[in-house]
C-alpha cells in the first residue's frame, strides 16, 4: 500500500503538480518515501495488505447503493480491485476513453499546439485518473493497460437491480434504476433493466388481476422502448386476457378500449386482428338474432340486439369518434342499415333524473318526479301546447270544440282517426261522458267541485259528438277540462258499478323498473312498415343519478339523451359547447313559499309578512341560485305566476328585503299571540281590585305592572314552523339559506325535505313549503297553489279572510279576459300585501338534448312535452 | 180703454208737486222765526216766496195803524183760519174715505182674479183703473188686468189657431206694458208659465186635433216657437230644465211632423198604395223611405208606421211557399266514367306524413278533390264546374258525405266522402248565393234569384222552397230557440221563416240599401247580427232581436266598424270577429243579456298596405284568430287589442274558407302569376305548411315528348311533367313533377308558354326578372334566358330561337348562335314613346311579322351576316284594324280584322288575295290546320274555310258560346278533331262539317287536342289529361 501511495504521489508530482526542477522532484521523492515509511509505520497491517481480489469483494447492498457516496471498482489485470471515487468519464469509463483515443488517433491537429494537445491528451487517455475514497486531495494515475475493467457504481446498482427484479423486489429495483437514471440519464445499460423492470412489474400486476396497471407499465415501456423484446408479447397477452375478461362480462366498450390501447403501439398486433375477427363474428350473430326478432315483431328485442351489436362493434360515427382512434371498425353498409332499422323502430330515450315518482314520501303535493310520471302515463282531455301571456291548449281527443250560444254550450267533436305517432287511444263520446259524470258526481273521489259549478248538463249525440251545457260560461274552457279520462275499459264491460276506474287516456306505461332505471313504453306502438325516419321515441328510460356530476358526465359520455333541467350556470356552457340542443321552457319556473291554509301557526299576517320581508331575494338569487351578477336567467318576482303572464300586475312590486321590519313584524306577531293572556291577566287584576272596592285605572295598572304583565306572558312564543322543501338542489340550497336567516331573526323553523320517506304529511303536519311552480293558467291554477291541493274545494278557502275568499271565487265568474285580468291584478295586490304566499324568483328553465335527438318542441312546456314525436337518431 | 190712458204721467204735475214741497219748507221756516226784528223781517221779505206773498195778501202786508182793513183784523183772520182749518180737516177725512174705496175696489177685482173669474175680473180691473188711474193699486191692477187677459185665453179647454195667436199677443202686451212696472219682476215666473202654456197649446194645436177636425197648421207652431223664446227669456238664470226642453221639442217636432205629414203624406201614401197595388213592395218601401228621408220626423209617425206594416204584410204574402217534393237523381253523369290522369303535384315538408285514411276536400279548377289529410295525396276527384258558389261541406247522411254544387249543370250534389261517388243530385235552377245551411238533416240553400230551398240530406228530395220577392243574402240564421230562421233581403227587409213548415211568418223592416248587406246574418245567442255597408268607409253592425212569438225583427243596438263587410262574420263563444275591407278584423265581445252592452269592442287590426281581397276567418281557443286573405295570418286577442303575429304562411290569394281537421288547417290559394290552384296543409300553432298539392294545373305549354310515347306539359307554377300515354289512358294522379324552373319571387305577371319550332317547350314571364325557360323534348330544364323586358304579346318561335316583343323592339332569344342584335322600332321621344305591339306571327323559319299599335305589319328577318341580327324587311300599313294575331301557314297569312273580315294575304308580299265578311267580329286568332282555316266568330260560329287564295263558301258550325281550345288536328282518316272549351271533342269531316261524333270530357277543356304518337290528348280545365282518339271510332 505504501508503495502504491508513493507511486501515486510520484504520479501527482509528475502530472498534476508538474514540478520541473530537480530539487522539487527530489523533494517529492523524499516526501513520498517519507510518506511510505510513515504509512508503514502508522499502519503496519494495512501496509502489508494486498489489493483484494474481485471475487473477494463484497458487493454493496441496496442500502449502500442508495445511501452511500458513489464509488467505482477498478479491476486490475490481476483481478484485484481498487475502490475509488467515481471515475471520469462515467459510466463506461474505459470504453469512453478508448473511444476518445481512437478518435484522437485519427486527429492530426492543424498546428503544433493542437498536435501537442492531442499528444498530451492521448498520453493522458492511457492513464486512468483515480481518487481514492475519502481522499479528495490526491489523484492517482493508473495505466489503462493495467486495468481489466471498471465496475462503476451504476453497474453495481444495475447488478443489484437485476437481482432484485429477479426476486420480484420491484420497488427497490425501481428505486435503484431511478437512481441510475438520475446519475446517468439515458445510459443505455439502464434501459434493458428498466424494460425488464416494467415487464416484470406488469407481469406481477397482470397476474394479480390489475390489468390496467400492467397496461400502464407496458404503455410506459412502449414509450421508452417500443422494441423492447418482451414488450409486444407481454402487451398482447395482457390485452388478450383483458379483452377476454371484458367480453365475458359483455363490456365491449372496455374490450375495444383495450384493443385500442394495444393498437396505439402495435397496430398490427395479432391480438387485435384476432379479436376484431371474433367481435365481428359476434356482431354478425347478434344482427342475425335481431333480424329474427324483427321478423317476429319483437321490435324491442331487435332494437336491444342491435344496440348490443353496436356495443360490440360500433356502427355510428358519433360513438366511435372519440374512442376509435387507432382501431378502425369497418361496418358493412348492410349492418349499418340493419342497425338503423332496428334502433329506429324502437327508439329509446334516456333521461337523467334524480328521483323517480314515489308515493312513500312526506310531500303533501306531487313533486316533479310525480309530474313527470303523470305526464307520461296519463293524457288529459286538454293539454298545454304553447304559451306567451296566455297558455294555449290542444286536445288529442277532440277534433273541434266550438262554443255555441255565446259559450253556453259546447259541441265536442271527437277524433275518429289519430296520427300514427300518437300513442294514446281514440276514445268515444260515451267514455268521455262517463268520466265527466264521475267528475260531476260528488260521491266519487274524482269529484271536481269547480267543474261541477260550471257544467249544467251534458249529452252524447253520437259516438263522436258530446254536447255540454254550462250554468255559466267558462272563460278558459280548455283549462277547465284538464283531466284524464277514467273508466272501465270496453273489454271489461259490463262491470259492477263500483268497479275501479282505470285511466283510459294513457300514452306510456312502466314496463321495467329497478333501483336506478325505469322504462316507460308506448301504450300503442307505431305501426310496422314505415320508413325508418318516420318512427319516433318508443321507450322513455329514466336513469337515476345521485348527483349532478354523474348526470353531466353521463350526458357528455352519451349515456343519457336528455337533461331535463340545466342549472343556471350550466346554460351558457352547454349552449357554447355545441354538444347539445339547449331549449328554453316556454314558462319560467317560479320559486315560492306557500303557507298551509290549514295551519294555525301561519294565520298571522304579521308573521307571514315578517317571513316575507326577511328574505333577501336579490342577493340569494344573484349569489346562490344564479351565481351570476347580471342575473341573466332569473329575476325576482312578486307572484306565483311568471312575470310575462297576463295575470301579472305591473303595479305590484316584489317584497322588499327589510331585516329591521321583519324583526318588528315578528315582534308584532308575537305580541299578537300574547294579547289574550295579557287581557286575562289584566281582567283578573281588575276583578280583584274591584272586589276590594279600590279604584281601578287600567292605564295606571298597566304602567305600574308592566314587568309582571310581561313575565306572565313570557312563556308564550311563536310556534315552531315546519317548512317542507322541494328536493331540487337549488331549492334546497335556497331554503337552507332562508331558514338560516329566519332563525337569526328568532323564528324556530324545521326544514323537512319533501322527498323524505314516510307517510304523506297530514294537513296539520306542515306550515309552509318551498315550491317550484310552473303555472299554466292563473285563472284556474291559483287556487291549487294557494291551497296546495288540487281538489279545488271552496270550503278550503275558509282559512282566508272573507274578502280574499270572495275575490278567489269571483275569478271563476270572470266574464271576459279583461275582467279576469282585472280580478287577478286585484288578487295579486292583496296577495302580496297580506303575504298569502312568499314569492321568491323565477328562473328561466332549460332542457338539454343530445344532438341526435330531434322533433322536440322549440319552447317546451314540460319535460315530456310532445315526446311522442321526438326522434332518437341512431 | 186705450192703454195710453194709464200710462201717461205728465211731467208738469210732478214739477208742481216738487215746488209745493219747497214752499212748505219755507213756511215752516217762517213760523219758527215769528216776532223778529223789522230789519230781519224786511230781509226775509226780500226773499219771500209765493207763500209769503200769499200771507201778505191775507194780512194786507205791512200797513200803517188805522189803515188796517177789518177783514184783515186778527180776529177775522183767526176765525177765517179756523174755518179753513176745519175745512182742511174735513178735506182730510174726505180723502181718507176716498182712499178706502180704492182699496176695496181693487180687492174686489183681485178676488175675482183669484176666483179665476177672468171676464169679471177683467171688467172690474178695467173699472178700477179707470177710477183710480193713479191710485195706490194701479200698477198691481194693471198687471192683473193683463194677466187676466192672458189667462182668460190660455186656461181654456179648446184652442184654435187664432186663440193661440191671441194668447201670444196678450202675453206680449202684458210684457210690453208691464215690464217697467215695479211689480213685474215678481211676475216673471207667471210669464214663463203663461208662455209654457202657449208653447204647449200652440204645439198641440199645430199638430191638429182630430176629434175637432182641426187640421195641422203652421201658425200655432210658429206661435209656440215664439212663446218658447219668451219662456226661455223668463226662465231665470238656470234656464229651462232639460226635461222640459225635450218635452217641448218633442211636442213641436210632433207638430212639425203633423204639419209635414199633412203637407206630403197624402201624396206619398197614394204613391205607396199604388206600388202596393202593383205588388211592388220594394218600390213602396222606397217611396216610404224617400218620405222619411225628406221628413225625418215622419219616421215615427203612426200613419207611416201603419203603411209600413201594410207593406210588410203584403211582402209576407208575396213571399210564396211552394211544396216541391222533387226527387233527386241518383244516376251519375255519363261522362264521369271517362278516365283521365290529373296533374296534381304534391310537395311535402317533412317525412312524417302517413295516411290515416282521413280525407279533406277542396275544389280546384273545375273539380272537387278528396285528398288524404296526412299525405296530401289526391284519392279521388270529380268534375263540378268552375267557380263554385261554396266550398264542399261535409254532412252526415247515411254515410259521411259531401255537399257540392255543380256549376256546369246547376245541380246540388251529394257525394260520398270515401270515393266521391254520386249519392244524389238535385237540379237547382239558379246559382246559390252562399253556402247552404245544414240543419236537422235538411239542406237550406239560398239562390241568387231569391229562393230558399229545403232539401233532404238523406234522399236529396227537394221538399219545398220559399220564393222571396227579392234576392236574399247568404244562408239563413237559426234563432236560438230553433223555431225560426232569419234571412236578410237584398234590400230593406229581413224575413223570418218558420222552420217547420218552411214558410215566411214575418217580414221586418230593417233599413238597408240595395246590396249593402253582403254577409249573412249571424246568430249571437239570443240576438242576431247584421252587417250593413251603409257607406263606403263604414259598416253598421246592427244587433237584431227576434220576437219569438211573431218572428218580428227589431233593431236593438248598433255599432260601427271601419271598412266594408263582405265576408262572413265569425263568432266563437262570446268573441265576435268582423272581417272588413281591406283585410281588417275587428273583435267584439258579445253579450245578449237585456241590460248589457250588446257589443263591446275589443280591438281592430288592419294589415299594412292591404288590398281588398276575400277574407276567411277561423277562431281558436285563447283568443287566437287566423285570417286567410292574401296569406294565412294569425292574430291574438289581448285585453283591448288584436295583435298580429309576425309569421305568415300559405302566401297567395285565398279562395275558400279555412278547413280544419285534426287541429290542422287546409287552405286553397292561388298565386298572382298562376291560374293553378294550390291546396295547403298548415299547422296553425306553428304556422308551418306540411304539404301542398296542386288541385288545378294550368298548363302553359304542352307537346309530345321526344320518344312520342309521353306528353310533356309545363305548368305555370314552375314544374314540368312528363306523362306516359299509358298513364293517361289508365288514369290516376301525377303527384311528382319531372323538373323545376324557379319562378321569380314576387312575380305578379302571368306565366306564359309556347312550343318551339323543333318541338321543344318553353315558358316565359315578365315582371322584374323577365325570363324565358326552354325545356328539352324530354321535359328537362334546358336553360333560363334572361329577357330585356316583359313580353308584351305572346312570343313566337323561329328556327333560330324565340322572338320576344318588348316595348320598342323585338328580341331574339333562346338561340344557340349567341347574342343577336335586337330589332329596334322607330322611337319618337323617350322610353314612354316606344312602339307597342299588338301581335307577332312567325311567317317561316326566319321571318316574323309584327303588328304594331299603328296597325303596321312589320316583317323582320333573322340574319346572320354581318352579325346576328334582326332586320326589318318591310313595313306595310293595313287599312283595316287588326287586333288579333294572324295565322300563317306556308305562303298564306290569314288575318281577321276588327271590322269582321277574314283576309287572305300572301305571306311573301302581304298582298291581299281575298277577303270574306264574317258577319261578326272574330274574338280569337284564326287557326290554320292542314288545308283549312278555322275562324271563331263571336263565340257563335266556327267558320271553316278552304286554305287558298279564295275565301268563299265556308262551313259553319255553331259554337254556342264555346271556343276552340287549340287548333283542330287533322287526322289521317281525313277530317279534323277539334276540342271545344265546354269539354266536347268533336270530329269534323275533311271540309270542316261536324260529323256528329263527339266525346264529352265531363268538364271544361283548357288545351288540345295534342297529337302524341298515335293518340290525341286533351287537357281538361283542372289539368287532367284525356285520351280522346276514341272520337274517331
Amino acid at each position: 500500500m505504501a508503495v502504491f501511495i508513493a507511486w501515486k504521489m510520484y504520479l501527482i508530482s509528475c502530472t498534476l503538480l508538474n514540478f520541473r526542477s530537480r530539487l522539487e522532484r527530489g523533494f517529492l521523492i523524499v516526501a513520498a518515501l517519507f510518506l511510505c515509511a510513515s504509512s508503514s509505520c502508522l499502519s503496519p497491517a494495512r501496509a502489508q495488505d494486498e489489493l483484494p481480489l474481485l471475487e473477494d469483494m463484497d458487493w454493496p447492498s441496496v442500502e449502500t447503493l442508495l445511501k452511500a457516496d458513489p464509488f467505482d471498482w477498478i479491476v486490475l489485470k490481476d483481478q484485484t480491485v481498487i475502490v475509488c471515487q467515481p471515475l471520469y468519464p462515467h459510466p463506461d469509463t474505459l470504453q469512453k476513453m478508448a473511444d476518445e483515443l481512437v478518435e484522437l488517433e485519427q486527429a492530426r491537429g492543424s498546428n503544433a499546439a493542437e498536435r501537442a494537445d492531442i499528444a498530451e491528451r492521448k498520453k493522458r487517455l492511457k492513464l486512468l485518473e483515480v481518487n481514492l475514497p475519502d481522499d479528495n486531495f490526491l489523484d492517482y494515475q493508473l495505466p489503462v493497460s493495467q486495468v481489466d475493467r471498471v465496475i462503476s457504481f451504476e453497474d453495481m446498482m444495475l447488478r443489484e437491480a437485476d437481482a432484485l427484479i429477479d426476486i420480484d423486489e420491484i420497488s427497490q429495483a425501481y428505486e435503484l434504476l431511478m437512481e441510475v437514471e438520475r446519475m446517468a440519464p439515458g445510459w443505455k445499460q439502464a434501459s434493458p433493466r428498466f424494460a425488464k423492470l416494467l415487464i416484470k412489474e406488469a407481469e406481477i400486476n397482470f397476474e394479480s388481476g390489475n390489468a390496467f396497471a400492467a397496461m400502464a407499465l407496458l404503455d410506459e415501456l412502449a414509450v421508452r422502448d417500443k422494441d423492447s423484446p418482451q414488450l409486444a408479447a407481454m402487451f398482447g397477452e395482457t390485452i388478450r386476457s383483458s379483452v377476454q375478461l371484458a367480453v365475458d362480462v359483455e363490456d365491449y366498450d372496455r374490450a375495444r378500449y383495450f384493443l385500442n390501447r394495444l393498437a396505439k403501439h402495435f397496430p398490427q398486433h395479432p391480438v387485435i386482428a384476432d379479436w376484431k375477427k371474433r367481435l365481428q363474428s359476434m356482431v354478425t350473430v347478434v344482427f342475425e338474432q335481431a333480424e329474427q326478432y324483427a321478423q317476429a315483431g319483437r321490435h324491442d328485442d331487435a332494437a336491444a340486439a342491435a344496440a348490443a351489436a353496436n356495443r360490440i362493434w360500433p356502427v355510428n360515427a358519433r360513438r366511435t369518434s372519440k374512442d376509435a382512434q387507432y382501431v378502425l371498425w369497418p361496418m358493412s353498409g348492410i349492418q349499418r342499415a340493419a342497425y338503423n332499422k332496428y334502433v329506429s323502430r324502437q327508439q329509446i330515450l334516456r333521461v337523467a333524473v334524480r328521483d323517480f315518482s314515489r308515493t312513500d314520501i312526506v310531500s303533501p303535493i306531487p313533486l316533479e318526479a310525480n309530474e313527470r310520471d303523470r305526464e307520461l302515463t296519463t293524457v288529459s282531455l286538454f293539454a298545454p301546447s304553447s304559451a306567451d301571456e296566455l297558455t294555449y291548449f290542444q286536445s288529442g281527443f277532440f277534433d273541434e270544440w266550438d262554443p255555441q250560444d255565446l259559450g253556453r254550450e259546447v259541441l265536442f267533436t271527437l277524433k275518429t282517426t289519430r296520427p300514427y305517432w300518437q300513442t294514446h287511444p281514440i276514445l268515444n263520446a260515451n267514455q268521455i261522458a262517463e268520466a265527466l259524470g264521475d267528475q260531476l258526481d260528488s260521491s266519487q273521489s274524482t269529484f271536481n267541485p269547480r267543474l261541477a259549478s260550471f257544467v249544467s248538463e251534458f249529452s252524447v249525440r253520437s259516438p263522436t259528438q258530446l254536447q255540454i251545457q254550462f250554468h255559466r260560461v267558462p272563460l278558459s274552457l280548455e283549462a277547465l277540462f284538464r283531466f284524464p279520462v277514467k273508466g272501465i275499459p270496453e273489454d271489461q264491460q259490463p262491470a259492477p258499478k263500483d268497479a275501479e276506474r282505470q285511466t283510459l287516456s294513457t300514452r306510456f306505461s312502466v314496463v321495467e323498473q329497478d333501483e336506478n332505471h325505469r322504462k316507460y313504453r308506448r301504450i300503442i306502438p307505431e305501426p310496422d312498415g314505415l320508413n325508418d325516419r318516420q318512427y319516433h321515441v318508443s321507450d322513455v328510460e329514466e336513469i337515476r343519478f345521485n348527483d349532478r356530476h354523474s348526470e353531466i358526465q353521463a350526458f357528455l359520455r352519451g349515456n343519457v339523451d336528455v337533461l331535463p333541467h340545466l342549472l343556471p350556470w350550466e346554460i351558457d356552457i352547454f349552449k357554447e359547447s355545441g354538444r347539445a340542443f339547449v331549449q328554453q321552457y316556454a314558462i319560467p319556473l317560479n320559486h315560492l313559499i306557500v303557507f298551509n291554509p290549514s295551519s294555525p301557526a301561519v294565520k298571522s299576517a304579521q308573521l307571514r309578512r315578517a317571513l316575507s320581508v326577511s328574505v333577501d331575494r336579490k342577493s340569494l338569487l344573484k349569489n346562490v341560485i344564479l351565481r351570476d351578477p347580471e342575473m341573466k336567467y332569473g329575476r325576482v318576482t312578486s307572484a306565483p305566476w311568471h312575470s310575462g303572464s297576463y295575470a301579472n300586475s305591473p303595479l305590484v312590486e316584489p317584497p322588499t328585503y327589510d331585516h329591521y321590519l321583519a324583526f318588528i313584524l315578528r315582534l308584532a306577531a308575537l305580541e299578537q299571540l300574547r294579547i289574550p293572556d295579557k287581557q286575562k291577566f289584566v281582567a283578573d287584576a281588575k276583578k280583584k281590585i274591584l272586589e276590594a272596592n279600590e279604584e281601578w285605572d287600567e292605564v295606571v295598572f298597566r304602567r305600574d305592572h308592566a314587568k309582571e304583565l310581561a313575565a306572565a306572558v313570557k312563556h308564550i312564543q311563536l310556534p315552531k314552523l315546519r317548512m317542507v322543501c322541494d328536493p331540487d338542489e337549488l331549492a334546497t340550497t335556497a331554503a337552507e339559506k332562508i331558514v338560516t336567516r329566519w332563525q337569526a331573526l328568532g323564528f324556530d323553523i324545521e326544514l323537512i325535505p319533501a322527498d323524505q320517506e314516510g307517510e304523506k304529511l297530514p294537513a296539520d303536519g306542515w306550515d309552509l313549503m318551498y315550491r317550484r311552480v310552473r303555472m299554466m293558467e292563473p285563472l284556474l291554477d291559483l287556487w291549487s297553489v294557494l291551497l296546495s291541493d288540487d281538489q279545488l274545494d271552496v270550503n278550503q278557502l275558509s282559512a282566508y279572510p272573507d274578502w280574499m275568499r270572495q275575490e278567489l271565487i269571483n275569478l271563476d265568474y270572470a266574464s271576459s279576459f279583461a275582467d279576469a285580468q282585472r280580478k287577478l291584478f286585484l288578487i295579486h295586490r292583496h296577495m302580496t300585501a297580506q303575504a298569502f304566499l312568499i314569492p321568491l324568483w323565477e328562473l328561466d328553465d332549460f332542457i338539454a338534448f343530445q344532438n341526435n335527438i330531434s322533433g322536440f318542441e322549440g319552447r317546451p312546456l314540460s319535460v315530456y312535452h310532445g315526446v311522442e314525436r321526438w326522434l332518437v337518431k341512431p | 180703454m186705450p192703454t195710453e190712458d194709464y200710462d201717461d204721467i205728465e211731467d208738469d204735475d210732478i214739477e208742481e208737486l216738487d215746488e209745493l214741497d219747497d214752499d212748505v219748507e219755507e213756511v215752516d221756516e217762517t213760523e219758527e222765526d215769528g216776532g223778529d226784528a223789522i230789519v230781519e223781517k224786511g230781509r226775509r221779505q226780500l226773499r219771500r216766496g209765493r207763500l209769503s206773498e200769499f200771507s201778505d195778501k191775507l194780512s194786507g202786508g205791512a200797513a200803517r195803524p188805522g189803515e188796517k182793513d177789518v177783514r184783515k183784523s186778527p180776529f177775522v183772520m183767526i176765525m177765517a183760519g179756523g174755518i179753513i182749518a176745519l175745512t182742511l180737516v174735513g178735506l182730510v177725512f174726505f180723502i181718507m174715505i176716498l182712499s178706502k174705496a180704492e182699496e176695496n175696489a181693487f180687492a174686489e177685482a183681485e178676488a175675482k182674479f183669484k176666483e179665476q173669474s177672468y171676464p169679471e175680473a177683467k171688467g172690474r180691473l178695467l173699472d178700477f183703473l179707470a177710477a183710480y188711474p193713479e191710485g195706490e193699486y194701479t200698477e198691481r191692477a194693471r198687471i192683473l188686468y193683463h194677466e187676466t187677459k192672458v189667462l182668460e185665453i190660455t186656461t181654456g179647454t179648446s184652442f184654435t189657431s187664432e186663440s193661440v195667436s191671441e194668447a201670444l199677443k196678450e202675453l206680449n202686451d202684458f210684457i210690453s206694458v208691464c215690464r217697467d212696472l215695479e211689480g213685474f219682476k215678481d211676475e216673471h215666473d207667471d210669464v214663463r208659465r203663461y208662455a209654457d202654456r202657449i208653447v204647449r197649446v200652440g204645439a198641440l194645436t199645430a199638430a191638429g186635433v182630430r176629434s175637432r177636425k182641426i187640421k195641422p197648421e203652421q201658425q200655432p207652431l210658429d206661435d209656440s216657437k215664439t212663446a218658447l223664446a219668451v219662456m226661455e227669456k223668463y226662465a231665470g238664470p238656470d234656464g229651462l230644465p232639460r226635461s222640459v226642453k225635450d218635452e217641448i221639442r218633442a211636442l213641436q217636432r210632433k207638430a212639425q211632423a203633423a204639419i209635414d205629414k199633412a203637407k206630403v203624406l197624402t201624396d206619398a201614401l197614394a204613391e205607396i198604395n199604388g206600388h202596393l197595388k202593383a205588388d211592388d213592395t220594394l218600390a213602396a218601401l222606397e217611396s216610404r223611405q224617400a218620405l222619411i228621408d225628406q221628413y225625418d220626423s215622419l219616421s215615427d209617425d203612426a200613419d207611416v208606421a201603419k203603411i209600413l206594416t201594410t207593406i210588410m204584410e203584403q211582402e209576407k204574402t208575396l213571399t210564396k211557399q211552394e211544396d216541391l217534393n222533387t226527387d233527386a237523381v241518383t244516376e251519375d253523369f255519363p261522362s264521369s266514367a271517362r278516365v283521365s290522369a290529373s296533374l296534381t303535384l304534391r310537395t311535402q315538408a317533412t317525412v312524417e306524413q302517413v295516411s290515416q285514411g282521413k280525407l279533406v276536400f277542396a275544389v280546384g279548377l273545375g273539380s272537387c278533390y278528396g285528398i288524404d289529410s296526412e299525405t296530401g295525396e289526391p284519392i279521388w276527384k270529380r268534375a263540378v264546374g268552375r267557380n263554385p258558389p261554396f266550398a264542399p261541406i261535409a254532412v252526415d247522411a247515411a254515410e259521411p258525405s259531401l255537399l257540392i254544387f255543380h256549376t256546369d249543370t246547376n245541380e246540388l250534389l251529394l257525394l260520398s266522402q270515401e270515393q266521391g261517388d254520386l249519392l244524389w243530385r238535385q237540379h237547382i235552377p239558379s246559382r246559390p248565393s252562399g253556402p247552404p245551411l245544414v240543419f236537422q238533416q235538411q239542406v237550406y240553400l239560398t239562390t241568387e234569384n231569391g229562393e230558399l230551398w229545403k232539401i233532404s240530406v238523406s234522399s236529396g228530395k227537394a221538399i219545398s222552397r220559399v220564393v222571396f220577392n227579392q234576392p236574399v243574402v247568404g244562408s239563413p240564421a237559426v234563432t236560438r230557440d230553433q223555431k225560426h230562421m232569419v234571412i236578410a233581403g237584398d234590400q230593406s227587409l229581413v224575413y223570418t221563416l218558420s222552420i217547420s213548415p218552411l214558410e215566411c211568418v214575418a217580414v221586418s223592416y230593417v233599413e238597408h240599401r240595395l246590396g249593402s248587406v253582403e254577409a249573412p246574418i249571424l246568430t249571437t245567442g239570443k240576438l242576431m247580427l247584421m252587417a250593413d255597408n251603409d257607406s263606403a268607409e263604414k259598416t253598421r253592425l246592427r244587433v237584431l232581436e227576434v220576437n219569438s212569438g211573431s218572428g218580428q225583427v227589431a233593431v236593438l243596438a248598433s255599432d260601427v266598424v271601419d271598412g266594408q263587410v263582405r265576408d262572413s262574420l265569425l263568432i266563437r263563444g262570446r268573441d265576435l270577429y268582423v272581417p272588413s275591407t281591406p283585410q281588417r278584423v275587428t273583435a267584439f265581445r258579445v253579450n245578449d243579456e237585456p241590460d248589457a252592452d250588446h257589443l263591446a269592442k275589443v280591438g281592430a287590426n288592419q294589415l299594412e298596405d292591404a288590398a281588398t281581397a276575400p277574407i276567411f276567418l277561423r277562431a281558436g281557443p285563447g283568443g287566437q284568430l287566423w285570417m286567410a286573405s292574401e296569406a294565412l295570418r294569425k292574430f291574438k286577442v289581448r285585453t283591448n287589442t288584436l295583435e298580429l303575429q309576425s309569421d305568415s304562411v300559405a302566401e297567395g290569394l285565398h279562395l275558400q274558407p279555412i278547413q280544419m281537421s285534426d287541429e290542422n288547417f287546409f287552405v286553397t290559394t292561388n298565386e298572382p302569376y298562376s291560374s293553378s290552384i294550390f291546396y295547403t296543409k298548415v299547422e296553425p300553432q306553428k304556422m308551418e305548411d306540411k304539404w301542398r298539392t296542386v288541385i288545378g294545373t294550368n298548363v302553359v305549354s304542352v307537346g309530345p315528348a321526344g320518344n312520342g310515347e309521353s306528353l310533356v306539359a309545363v305548368g305555370d307554377f314552375g314544374r314540368v311533367f312528363r306523362i306516359p300515354l299509358q298513364k293517361i289512358k289508365s288514369g290516376g294522379f301525377i303527384i311528382d313533377g319531372l323538373s323545376t324552373y324557379r319562378v321569380p319571387d314576387g312575380l305578379e305577371d302571368a306565366i306564359g308558354g309556347l312550343t318551339l319550332k323543333d318541338g321543344r317547350l318553353a315558358a316565359y314571364c315578365g315582371g322584374e326578372e323577365p325570363a324565358l325557360w326552354t325545356f328539352t323534348t324530354n321535359g328537362q330544364l334546358e336553360q333560363r334566358w334572361t329577357l330585356p323586358g316583359a313580353p308584351g304579346v305572346p312570343p313566337v318561335s323561329l328556327a333560330a330561337g324565340v322572338v320576344v316583343a318588348v316595348p320598342g323592339r323585338l328580341h331574339l332569344t333562346a338561340n344557340s348562335a349567341g347574342r343577336v342584335q335586337d330589332y329596334r322600332a322607330a322611337q319618337s321621344q323617350g322610353e314612354n314613346q316606344q312602339a307597342s305591339w299588338k301581335s307577332l306571327v312567325a311567317l317561316n323559319d326566319t321571318q316574323v311579322l309584327a303588328i304594331n299599335a299603328d296597325n303596321e305589319l312589320i316583317r323582320v328577318e333573322y340574319r346572320t351576316s354581318p352579325t346576328h341580327h334582326l332586320f326589318e324587311v318591310s313595313r306595310t300599313r293595313m287599312e283595316q284594324p287588326v287586333e288579333l294575331a294572324p295565322a300563317a301557314a306556308g305562303d298564306l297569312l290569314a288575318v281577321v280584322t276588327s271590322d269582321g273580315k277574314l283576309m287572305a294575304l300572301s305571306a311573301a308580299t302581304l298582298e291581299v288575295l281575298d277577303e270574306f265578311d264574317l258577319g261578326g267580329v272574330a274574338m280569337r286568332s284564326p287557326f290554320i290546320s292542314a288545308d283549312r282555316i278555322f275562324v271563331e266568330v263571336a263565340r257563335r260560329d266556327l267558320m271553316v274555310f278552304a286554305r287558298g287564295a279564295s275565301l268563299q263558301d265556308p262551313v259553319t258550325i255553331p259554337l254556342n258560346g264555346t271556343f276552340l281550345t287549340g287548333p283542330p288536328v287533322a287526322v289521317k282518316e281525313g277530317g279534323f278533331v277539334a276540342c271545344l272549351s265546354d269539354g266536347r271533342v268533336i270530329l269534323l269531316d275533311a271540309d270542316g262539317n261536324d260529323s256528329g261524333k263527339n266525346v264529352v270530357l265531363g268538364q271544361e277543356a283548357q288545351k288540345g287536342p295534342i297529337r302524341v304518337g298515335e293518340s290525341l290528348v286533351v287537357i281538361g280545365v283542372d289539368g287532367s289529361l284525356y285520351s280522346v282518339e276514341d272520337v274517331l271510332d
